[in-house]
């Protein structure tokens, strides 16, 4: 085949082409929305999962050994009722994270929209990290007398020395399964929030 | 008209062209799929940056090809590529037979270039002088003629093994 039987060839492949046009308005913005939806998607389906599910699992068990009068000292009631007052606050900050991702939608906003949700989005993210790494000391504080209760029936309060040990075992496991999940985590928003963000760079960076 | 609306149109009347790109620059059905929603992509976080600066058409085969290479020597790197699915059903219809076998043979023939060459073989099938080949690819004039005379050494080796 020749050049100008290439061209000659291109050229009427481009006349079919011209005639059979096909794309919509709704495909073509699906297009240009995909990737943002699949970054996003994953972060929501994780922080759905991962984090208010665990939120409200971990309050509905905390609320049933309350009732069922597993925290009977005064510090140990303290320290239930904290801990269960920041898986609320936990489950808020998800809740907040996960309506921000849905907000972004570039099918039904415009692009001002989706730039202010984007900007809010990154704003939210860097704030929480920073939250969650704050709150992860009070965490374990108030959380690991009321685990040491429920799970091994041991109160720290009342009894420090028969529970030491035990109280030492779980301050070691929370540490080895803390650091390679918040490495983790970092990652997994680290990674997707860039895979968002590049599909709506243009729109951020305006 | 909105900026929705501008892209919208904007992509329907060059759908043709970003589909010749992707003919080029795609192994099979889907991976063409895949490259086309990319190049949409990547024209819709740049069209906003796009204020005229260039002719449209100019713009748009240099966001295109500039995809088309990237994703393509990205995939190379990684191995791999992820499926896509947003309903896209367009310009696989068949044409007539005789048309179809001449085509096959062009993008035979095409799929013997590199990156680069293809672009400009691409550029060329598309009337594009030498001029607006180097515009558009970012090549200077004289290395489009220099690379246009290894095209059609290219071409005639590859006619001897076809």
């Amino acid at each position: 085949m020749e050049l100008e039987e290439m061209k000659q060839t291109w050229q009427e492949l481009s006349g079919e082409l011209e005639k059979q046009k096909k794309l919509t308005n709704e495909i073509i913005l699906k297009m240009a929305h995909e990737k943002s939806k699949n970054s996003l998607g994953k972060m929501v389906l994780f922080e759905t999962i991962g984090g208010l599910g665990m939120c409200m699992a971990l309050l509905v068990g905390l609320l049933l050994n309350m009732l069922n009068g597993s925290f009977q000292t005064t510090p140990l009631a303290v320290c239930a009722l904290l801990s269960g007052a920041l898986f609320i606050f936990s489950g808020y900050i998800s809740w907040d994270f996960i309506a921000k991702m849905k907000k972004i939608n570039l099918l039904e906003n415009s692009i001002e929209e989706s730039q202010q949700n984007f900007i809010a989005l990154k704003k939210a993210s860097v704030f929480y990290k920073k939250v969650g790494v704050w709150s992860s000391l009070p965490t374990m504080l108030f959380f690991i007398p009321v685990v040491l209760k429920v799970f091994i029936g041991k109160d720290i309060f009342t009894d420090f020395a028969a529970a030491k040990e035990e109280l030492f075992s779980v301050i070691g496991l929370s540490i080895l399964i803390a650091v390679p999940m918040v490495y983790f985590l970092f990652r997994f928003y680290s990674k997707n929030m860039k895979a968002a963000g590049e599909a709506i760079e243009q729109i951020d960076e305006q | 008209m909105n900026t929705e609306n501008a892209f919208v149109e904007t992509i329907k009347e060059n759908e043709a062209l970003i589909y010749k790109v992707t003919a080029v620059y795609g192994n099979d059905s889907e991976d063409r799929k895949d490259l086309y929603q990319e190049i949409v992509l990547q024209l819709w976080k740049a069209f906003e940056k796009f204020k005229n600066q260039s002719q449209i058409s100019t713009w748009l085969y240099r966001v295109a090809l500039n995809t088309a290479i990237s994703r393509l020597r990205k995939t190379k790197k990684e191995g791999q590529m992820v499926s896509f699915d947003a309903g896209l059903h367009v310009l696989e219809d068949s044409y007539d037979p005789v048309l179809e076998q001449r085509s096959k043979d062009l993008y035979q023939h095409i799929s013997m270039l590199n990156d680069i060459e293809k672009a400009v073989i691409l550029l060329f099938l598309e009337d594009k002088s030498h001029q607006e080949i180097a515009q558009i690819t970012g090549l200077t004039v004289s290395n489009v003629g220099t690379r246009m005379g290894r095209i059609k050494e290219k071409l005639k080796k590859g006619i001897a093994k076809v």
